[in-house]
């Protein structure tokens, strides 16, 4: 049976190098998921990443283990993210040559057959359509660009969006009213809208 | 319906048409050797007062401790029973030559087995480039195809019969 978040705090904390490369272990694509939709740049992200573990081990007797732990750590990746963009030291050069604009106007199907079943073909489509979302997320703005990654990519609730980001309810919701209409937009252009 | 409820049904569908898509999708990934990469930066970082520093598995170390006092204990019984240590040095020698053997050997019989059919194959391959000696093949494979057809027909009568 694995072991609890807060049993691997616990062990961290302890002196345990095993439990806090669990850590990073489980919790390495949400950090850098997160990171990667604010700064564009996966090798940046990266940096970022390592840096946001750094500072969550630093800082791991701060974490009060009544709160949720993967919100605690997504709130350091926020902050990492955050301060990036306020160095302005993003790369912002567009990704569209990842993924050019639809070179023969043809639409794709918005339905995927099945997801889960490991075909060659499914495997391809899910990689281009992890490719038309990641042009379509770069082109949204920054503060929207996480918001999409916190709710779609890490699914998490309103209320664990509202934790790690500091902002209102309200303020998310409609934010990623707005998101949703550019993102449904960005991904019409790139063939994949329905 | 009236024009915000509307918008609001359209705003769900929306954000579960995109909640598909995004599962559909493959998710960001760091590159590998990203943990092992990230372990190293957190073992260098300063820590605060009280903290306790990480310290590797115990388990590591003591499995490279555990190996290196087989390998002496191996080397000690090896330097003072040296008849022991004759004996089994033999025996491992004698398995060694006939399992040398025994390839060289296998190796030997497939070659000839290779053989033969590199002769058959070429003999036919000969036969088959003169016009009277294909036609003498054909002519023969005919004769053999109705010979075991005939064979068929007087071996299993009853079945046929019963088949219709």
């Amino acid at each position: 049976m694995p072991a609890t978040d807060a049993e691997l705090v616990r062990g961290a904390l302890g002196g345990s190098e095993a439990a806090f490369r669990e850590i990073v272990e489980r919790y390495q694509r949400p950090v850098f998921g997160v990171i990667v939709r604010v700064v564009r740049d996966q090798a940046r992200a990266e940096e970022l990443a390592q840096d946001a573990f750094v500072k969550a081990f630093r800082a791991l007797h701060t974490y009060d283990s009544g709160r949720k732990f993967s919100a605690w750590l997504l709130t350091v990746a926020h902050h990492v993210a955050i301060d990036e963009v306020r160095k302005g030291s993003l790369n912002t050069v567009s990704l569209e040559a990842v993924m050019p604009l639809g070179e023969d106007g043809s639409s794709r199907s918005f339905d995927i057959e099945d997801p889960r079943a490991p075909t060659p073909a499914v495997e391809a489509e899910r990689g281009e359509l992890g490719v038309a979302l990641r042009t379509a997320i770069s082109r949204l703005r920054p503060e929207y660009r996480e918001l999409v990654s916190l709710k779609y990519e890490q699914e998490l609730e309103y209320e664990d969006i509202v934790d790690i980001t500091g902002m209102p309810m309200g303020t998310i919701k409609s934010s990623l009213h707005r998101a949703r209409k550019e993102l449904q937009g960005q991904l019409q252009q790139l063939g994949w809208g329905r | 319906m009236t024009l915000h409820e509307w918008e609001q049904e359209k705003d769900r569908e929306l954000d579960e048409h995109l909640a598909a898509l995004f599962q559909s999708a493959a998710p960001p990934a760091p590159s590998a050797g990203f943990v092992s990469r990230t372990m190293k930066a957190v073992r260098q970082a300063p820590l605060p007062e009280g903290r306790h520093p990480l310290r590797r598995p115990w388990t590591v170390p003591a499995g490279w401790v555990a190996l290196v006092m087989a390998a002496a204990a191996a080397t000690y019984a090896a330097l003072s029973n040296q008849g022991v240590t004759a004996e089994m040095l033999s025996s491992f020698t004698d398995l060694g030559v006939r399992a040398c053997l025994r390839l060289v050997q296998s190796v030997h019989t497939s070659a000839r087995v290779f053989d033969v059919f590199a002769t058959m194959s070429h003999a036919i391959a000969r036969a088959l480039s003169t016009r009277e000696a294909g036609a003498g093949l054909l002519a023969m494979a005919l004769v053999a195809a109705g010979s075991l057809s005939m064979l068929h027909k007087l071996l299993f009568p009853e079945k046929e019969s019963s088949s219709w």
